[in-house]
């Protein structure tokens, strides 16, 4: 949080920043900050802004040792020690960890639908939808999609897209890569480079009282560019286009019509000179953001930037994914020193082909295996709390902390890895949403097939202020299990 | 290094099995509580899907059976995140990359990176206003961008006219319509007003600039042509393109760019329009630098130069493996077929020619002599035509398609058998990789013999017997692509058969493998049908597989190909939506 500038360093903090935001090829990217100075739409004051992010862990967890240890009812101390979730003990009062869920549509082919357990673990967890045949892409948008159309900063209809966030490899082909979707079979490639994460926003607020004049004459400026500009987009839709053309061009334009980015403000300043200069040296870089030995610092990263987005209302939805299905970093860091990766470690195995217990084919087990895992495991979930403790860290004008107006879905592609299961899912509830959820609870949902995944997700869109009956494949459309209405006991 | 790299690609199965006739029982997955459960997704080569099978993606024009309908191939092909670097580098002589700060793009399946189906999702439009807006200050900040994208004295009375009319007509690969040279003058004269940088004729530019490089004329490669006529065949009607067209689909084609000075004049001549015409302008574009390494970001995109990534040899097998051996085989690899192709040659050539280039510590592998002023320079290594030769037996793609200490003749094999030869083999089915090996009281001793019996099995073979001849021919290369003629002190057995062109073919070894794959009309065809993807940016429909065989009718070499596509009837014309 940055302390505000008295008014005669104002001045050189603005060219300090102008400075910073050296853009491609030396040039400044002045823009983005005066954006940020468009007139400010006035939030109402009386409802708290509701926040969502997803937190999507790949590969399954070892499922011995996640989960809290001792009977359903109030967390203690005792439910999280020496499992994976230890580093979240001392946030325990905010978290509700639900047990029982279980994927829907189903695993196994039970459900049908395209993509093998990896493929249909990616595609389901945030849409329950099925995956196509082809390349394993989801059949419907994703939640936090949907929620963000109804409640990101922005005009109906023009509002902001979540924020799309990942650490790893770019994925960008097939659907192991994605676990976001806009629409059907419209999945968004992550970013996985924090600056351009952060060069999205971190200019977004200013208390700058100078600023008024620049700002009026920059509006003014951009309105005439954007009356040619539509005008060119307007001419181009009246040729011989398809209906699918003038569709594409017309979504083109609703994404640059609004001029005035809407400017919500929590009170939680966008810039934080610290961060910035952490996430300076991966400007305009594509090949070391994916580099092994990148992976934890870019996570810690990705996670603060995804918590300010939060805090500092430039966003209300934001996703974190974590590599992705069936791969994984080798984890060289924090103690580990693991000679193989995330995915293989999973199967307990030496490659990536081979999984159940045959040592045939150059199958060799890693032995230890689940212990390597369980670190893993235990490095997630550090992270998942460092995002919950950023979270907490900001507080509303009202006094409440940032994460008590949350909801953080700790999630995972599978259970077990091993088996690639779908039944008996690790999930977290982090935040109660304002006062929405249940907090320090462990709560049994249900067993085997009887609690479904989309009702929780159903749960998560009524929990953030949109009425819904079902999410999800809908109704009498496959998913036999699926189910409609929220999970009562995980209210508060 | 682009966008170009393929991903780590892993072996993924299908929850149905399909094609190669296979029968398998059990393809459905099993229950929860038997320890085999589930299927296992891990390594693989690439998509899977081959020519004429890719899909498009939700706004491509795929119709179920993948076939594109050619009525409805968009006529607004946004620029991809590469082309728009190359185009706004072009267009102000710079060297900066603005799209590596875009929002990546979910390719949704198509195997290369010139998708026409690409849109503009909420992220990405306002990040083209910031690049816009960077750009033009740029423009007028920097003088000598300044002075090369300005024709004139800014003194002269006509200059601002002139500026928009040159500019424009190179930011919209055409020429401005009067409709247009009126509105952008407008905006030019309020910059005065409007930016107040003290000097009006630098703010008009400016904002000019900020409005074309938002505009859809810039941002998308527009097809407006209506005039028909009859087709070849004489059945359905064409609707060619203009030269302005022709000239912006062969730019982004050869060099990933926009329009050369020299494409630009002959379109203004209408002189794009006969195939001869195309072809003495392909010429000409190929010699350029960028038509140069686009041609070789094909075989990138094509052969998944990408999965070099993950090779990582044993250390205690291969204690000698290189430790940039990642970044040496991409190198080697592109440069191989750099020189090929500048060389004249084609398919041909890039399967067996007898030579590759190394760097200090793959000549190491290769076990040849290595001299030069660094270890990292490449060197061209000539081998023995009757050991080695063409790009199956490189380093790269041996090493590439092999585990840490053990050769991979499966994926070899796949390589062959999807990415030169385009047949349809499915993945494996659920719980092939759990399939357990036959009791056998033969020994089993060596790769070939374990894979044979592996998947000789019923339900295996219907597809194996395509996949492992090709496989097992590389056997006499190890997992980092050297030479053995053991293994366990087994002699090595390269020899083998399989189908091609419909003929039943003997081979003793990968030489005469490769010598009949270069010949082959069916690698051809594959080939021809990648390059055609290629340059259309979408999946092919039935008469482009048709353009695809007669294009394999004759060996040719890359260039001579380029031409031909370019100049194929779905490359200079539309065809009519009007049409039954």
């Amino acid at each position: 949080m940055r302390v505000r500038h008295e008014t005669a360093r104002v001045m050189n903090s603005r060219f300090r920043r102008r400075r910073f935001l050296a853009g491609f090829g030396g040039a400044l990217v002045g823009l983005p900050y005066l954006e940020s100075l468009a007139p400010r739409s006035a939030r109402a004051q009386d409802a708290a802004v509701k926040r969502f992010g997803v937190f999507f862990a790949c590969n399954g967890v070892n499922m011995a040792r996640w989960f809290p240890t001792q009977d359903y009812g109030p967390l203690t101390e005792a439910h999280l020690a020496g499992t994976a979730n230890e580093p979240l003990t001392a946030l325990r009062g905010k978290l509700l960890y639900p047990r029982g869920v279980h994927m829907s549509p189903r695993g196994w082919g039970r459900d049908g639908g395209g993509g093998d357990d990896h493929g249909k673990g990616m595609a389901h967890k945030l849409t329950a939808q099925f995956a196509e045949d082809e390349e394993w892409l989801a059949l419907g948008p994703s939640v936090d999609h949907v929620i963000a159309a109804e409640i990101n900063p922005g005009n109906e209809g023009a509002r902001r897209p979540p924020m799309n966030l990942m650490v790893g490899r770019a994925g960008r082909y097939r659907g192991l890569d994605f676990s976001s979707y806009s629409a059907e079979a419209t999945a968004v490639a992550a970013i996985n480079n924090p600056w351009n994460a952060y060069a999205e926003f971190m200019n977004l607020n200013s208390d700058d009282a100078d600023a008024g004049e620049a700002a009026a004459r920059v509006a003014a400026r951009r309105e005439s560019v954007l009356d040619l500009v539509r005008d060119q987009f307007e001419a181009l839709e009246q040729g011989p286009l398809s209906a699918a053309d003038k569709a594409k061009l017309e979504a083109h334009f609703t994404s640059i019509r609004e001029l005035e980015q809407t400017v919500t403000s929590s009170g939680i300043s966008s810039w934080d000179a610290a961060l910035v200069e952490r996430a300076q040296p991966y400007e305009g870089d594509e090949d070391t953001v994916e580099e092994n030995a990148e992976y934890a610092i870019i996570a810690d990263l990705q996670v603060d930037i995804m918590a300010l987005a939060l805090a500092c209302d430039y966003t209300r939805v934001a996703t974190l994914q974590f590599d992705h299905g069936a791969a994984g970093p080798t984890f060289v860091w924090d103690g580990m020193q693991h000679e193989y990766n995330h995915h293989k470690l999973s199967h307990g195995k030496v490659r990536d082909d081979c999984f159940g217990d045959s040592t045939e084919d150059g199958c060799e087990d890693v032995t230890g295996y689940e212990d390597m895992l369980f670190d893993i495991d235990l490095w997630h979930q550090r992270k998942f709390a460092r995002l919950l403790e950023k979270l907490e860290g900001y507080s509303e004008a009202d006094g409440a902390s940032v994460l008590d107006n949350s909801v953080i879905l700790y999630t995972n592609e599978l259970s077990d890895g091993k088996d690639h299961s779908w039944l008996d899912l690790p999930y977290v509830l982090a935040g109660s949403c304002a006062g929405h959820f249940k907090q320090g609870e462990y709560v049994h949902l249900g067993d085997y097939e009887e609690a479904p995944h989309n009702k929780l997700l159903n749960t998560i869109v009524n929990a953030m202020g949109i009425p819904s009956d079902w999410f999800g494949v809908p109704e009498g459309a496959g998913g036999q299990t699926m189910q409609g209405g929220v999970y009562d006991e995980l209210l508060a | 290094m682009g966008r170009t790299g393929r991903a780590l690609a892993y072996f993924v199965l299908l929850a149905a099995p399909v094609g190669c006739n296979s029968t398998i029982e059990g393809g459905q997955l099993s229950q929860p509580e038997s320890s085999a459960s589930g299927s296992s997704s891990s390594g693989s080569g690439g998509s899977s899907s081959t020519a004429g099978s890719g899909s498009t993606g939700a706004a491509g024009a795929g119709n179920a059976a993948g076939e594109v309908d050619a009525d409805a191939v968009t006529r607004v092909a946004r620029l991809t995140h590469d082309q728009y670097d190359a185009t706004v580098q072009d267009l102000f002589g710079i060297a900066d990359t603005p799209a590596s700060a875009f929002p990546p793009d979910a390719l949704n399946g198509f195997d290369f990176e010139t998708s026409i189906d690409l849109e503009v999702d909420a992220r990405l439009g306002p990040q083209y206003r910031v690049a816009a807006e960077t750009l033009a200050e740029r423009a007028v900040s920097d003088d000598e961008v300044f002075d090369g994208i300005v024709p004139c004295s800014v003194d002269d009375a006509d200059c601002a006219d002139e500026f928009i009319a040159t500019f424009g007509q190179r930011a919209f690969r055409r020429p401005l319509t009067q409709a247009e040279l009126t509105a952008f003058g407008e905006l030019f004269q309020q910059g005065e007003t409007l930016v107040q940088s003290g000097d009006a004729f630098r703010d008009g530019v400016r904002l000019v600039v900020e409005a074309m490089l938002q505009s859809p004329q810039f941002l998308y490669r527009t097809e407006l042509s209506t005039e028909e006529q009859l087709g070849a065949d004489e059945e359905r009607t064409i609707v060619p393109l203009s030269s302005w067209e022709v000239a912006t689909r062969l730019s982004y084609f050869v060099q990933g760019s926009m329009p050369t000075e020299d494409l630009f004049d002959r379109a203004s001549n209408d002189e794009l329009r006969t195939a001869d015409q195309v072809a003495s302008a392909v010429e000409a574009l190929l010699a350029s630098e960028r038509a140069r390494s686009q041609l070789v970001s094909f075989h990138a995109q094509a052969w998944d130069f990408g999965r070099f990534s993950r090779i990582a040899p044993d250390a205690a097998a291969f204690p000698d493996a290189p430790a940039g051996i990642v970044d040496s085989a991409r190198a080697s690899s592109e440069r191989f077929v750099d020189e090929v192709l500048q060389s004249g040659g084609g398919l041909a050539e890039l399967l067996t020619a007898p030579y590759a280039f190394a760097d200090a510590g793959l000549a190491a592998l290769y076990d040849v002599p290595y001299e030069a002023e660094s270890d990292t320079s490449l060197v061209r290594i000539d081998f023995d035509p009757g050991e080695r030769k063409g790009y199956l037996m490189q380093i790269g793609f041996l090493a590439s398609h092999a585990y840490a200490a053990d050769t991979d003749p499966i994926h070899r094999g796949v390589f062959v058998v999807r990415q030169l030869l385009c047949r349809d083999i499915p993945d494996p089915p659920p719980g092939a990789s759990q399939t357990p090996l036959p009791e056998t009281d033969e020994p089993i001793e060596t790769t070939r013999e374990e894979v044979e019996l592996l998947t000789g099995q019923a339900g295996c073979f219907t597809c194996h017997m395509q996949i492992n001849p090709p496989g097992f021919a590389l056997e006499g290369f190890d997992a980092v692509g050297q030479v053995r003629t053991t293994e366990n002190d087994v002699s090595v057995d390269t020899s083998g058969s399989m189908e091609l062109d419909d003929v039943d073919v003997q081979f003793a070894g990968p030489t005469e493998l490769v010598d009949l794959l270069a010949t082959s009309q069916e690698a051809r065809a594959c080939y021809a049908s990648k390059w055609l993807e290629f340059a259309y940016g979408r999946s092919l429909s039935a008469s482009d597989r048709a353009a695809a065989l007669e294009l394999a009718s004759s060996p040719l070499s890359v260039h001579e190909l380029v031409a031909r596509v370019s100049a194929t009837e779905a490359f200079l014309n539309r065809k009519s939506e009007v049409n039954p």
